[in-house]
């Protein structure tokens, strides 16, 4: 059979095979785009099942909080960045790193005993890299692609995208229950606690937002220029005093008039959050990211760094003094577009 | 950058714009190419919901879109992107999931021809993207140009290589016409 026998057959069976009822599509298509109230039967039933942390949140929950261990002292460790090819260490290889997460949003536990992220069956769980033991912090019913675990593992929040409501907002999840963070005509995707779980960062297509962990204080820190850009989640400096985030601006010049995939310039800013004060530090490359991962960025647990997977130009792993300077390439391979830098506690 | 004046995909010297078309019509019409669009990209499990939120897209721009001289390129290419795009389409399997509910899924295809698909959806986005279009749509080059927004020689180059890579990856001959 020659190619184009093959390709003729292919294409012949895909359209055979993928059909669809339009009249229904289009029905289906309405609802979504005109029903826009809360349904308020699904929230009140969500909120009962999520208070009670049994169905939702399967076996084990998210710890106890402890209290609070003296001052230690916090070095760097591995930076560890999710892609295609699964999880990428660059530094000293780690005992017990899982193959490949399920989505790529992983963080580190605060004293950097276990990888925090979430498994393709919806799972949420700590991952000890000295053992392997997995340890399950909560369950979602539909996959928790968007879920912040809090340093002390306490915590999950979960973007409302997740969740079968309307509304905007967050949802977090602990061991007392579940809570509501309301952001109204703001769609947060990746939340991001500070190292202390006071509060929480997030991108959305209209910029970058802090907002308590109690759901006071939403704050606009930045607006994005084109609600098409991708959406990248920050990361907080250790003292919780400045968000490291990816900036994203339309390529002059280029038509954009296509859906939701722009030429985008990216370049790693950090934000005062108290005064909302930017610095730029470095361009991190242009791409449309289509099938290609975007920028990550991520704070070194000692502060003295930010660590960020470029495209284009700077494809691979860097790192750049948090008050800027001269970059250090890490690695040449492809980072992913999640990134976290592991603490040595001491 | 695009060296192919294209704006809106209108026709150049066109005095009066397109009359507008309704949108339920241009739904139905355009609806079952683009979820077989969205299936050889992106897999069975969120071609239709791909689709729909290409469409999504259209509807809520319908007095934009409505008025381009080609409003199919429009949604297909918008169609396309999405399907490439990894982190986008997390997004819109989460809306998926919440909003369009459970469905019939779609018929799997013979092994053969998952084969050539998943050899398809494994090529750079962009070829693909152009492949695909090609394939589906039996797409002129200048329309795959104008979808993608990149010019007619950039097509001719995809499609070559994306030849090129799908005979290699099935072990058959490119150069040897059926």
């Amino acid at each position: 059979m020659s190619l184009d026998e093959r390709t003729g057959a292919a294409v012949e069976d895909l359209r055979r095979r993928s059909e669809v009822d339009p009249v229904d599509s289009l029905a289906r298509l309405q609802q979504a785009y005109h029903g826009r109230r809360t349904n308020r039967a699904v929230v009140l039933a969500l909120a009962v099942v999520l208070a009670v942390g049994g169905v939702a949140w399967g076996i084990g929950g998210p710890k106890t909080p402890e209290p609070a261990p003296p001052v230690a002292k916090v070095t760097n460790s591995q930076l560890v960045t999710w892609n295609r090819e699964g999880l990428m260490t660059v530094g000293e290889p780690m005992l017990r790193v899982p193959e490949n997460p399920g989505f790529p949003v992983i963080s580190f536990s605060g004293d950097g005993h276990e990888l925090l992220y979430t498994k393709k069956d919806g799972r949420v769980v700590a991952s000890n890299l000295e053992t392997g033991t997995e340890r399950l912090l909560g369950r979602c019913d539909s996959p928790c692609v968007f879920a912040g675990v809090s340093a002390d593992t306490t915590q999950i929040a979960l973007s409302t995208a997740q969740v079968p409501v309307d509304d905007d907002g967050l949802v977090v999840v602990s061991d007392s229950g579940s809570r509501r963070i309301d952001t109204p005509g703001v769609q947060p995707y990746v939340p991001v606690w500070s190292a202390d779980g006071s509060r929480i960062a997030f991108a959305a297509p209209q910029g970058l937002y802090v907002v308590g962990a109690d759901g006071s204080g939403l704050r606009q820190l930045l607006a994005s220029a084109d609600e098409r850009i991708l959406a990248l989640p920050p990361s907080w400096s250790p003292d919780g005093r400045s968000l490291a985030y990816v900036r994203g601006e339309p390529v002059p010049g280029e038509d954009n008039a296509g859906y939701d995939a722009i030429e985008t310039s990216f370049t790693l800013v950090t934000v005062d959050v108290a005064s909302g004060a930017t610095r730029e530090l470095t361009p991190l490359g242009t791409c449309e990211c289509l099938g290609s991962t975007a920028p990550s960025v991520a704070w070194s647990p000692d502060g003295r760094l930010i660590g960020f997977t470029g495209v284009d130009n700077y494809t691979g792993v860097f790192a750049i003094p948090a008050q800027g300077g001269e970059l250090e390439r890490l690695s040449t391979r492809q980072g992913g577009s999640s990134l976290a830098w592991r603490p040595a506690v001491e | 950058m695009s060296d192919v004046p294209v704006t809106d995909w209108a026709v150049p010297g066109q005095q009066q714009p397109p009359r507008a078309l309704e949108f339920e019509a241009f739904f139905v019409a355009e609806l079952p190419r683009l979820v077989t669009l969205a299936r050889g990209l992106c897999g069975a499990a969120i071609a239709e919901d791909v689709a729909q939120e290409a469409m999504l897209a259209a509807y809520r721009r319908w007095a934009h879109v409505s008025r381009l001289e080609r409003p199919e390129l429009w949604v297909r290419r918008a169609c396309a992107n999405l399907a490439v795009s990894q982190f986008r389409r997390k997004v819109v399997e989460l809306r998926a999931l919440t909003r369009l509910g459970n469905r019939r899924p779609l018929e799997e295809l013979r092994d053969d021809n998952e084969e050539f698909w998943a050899a398809v959806r494994d090529l750079p986005s962009r070829q693909a993207q152009a492949a695909a279009l090609r394939f589906i749509y039996d797409m002129p080059i200048a329309d795959i140009g104008t979808a993608l927004n990149c010019t007619p020689g950039t097509v001719k180059q995809h499609l070559s290589r994306a030849r090129l890579a799908l005979a290699s990856r099935l072990g058959l001959d490119p150069e040897e016409a059926s």
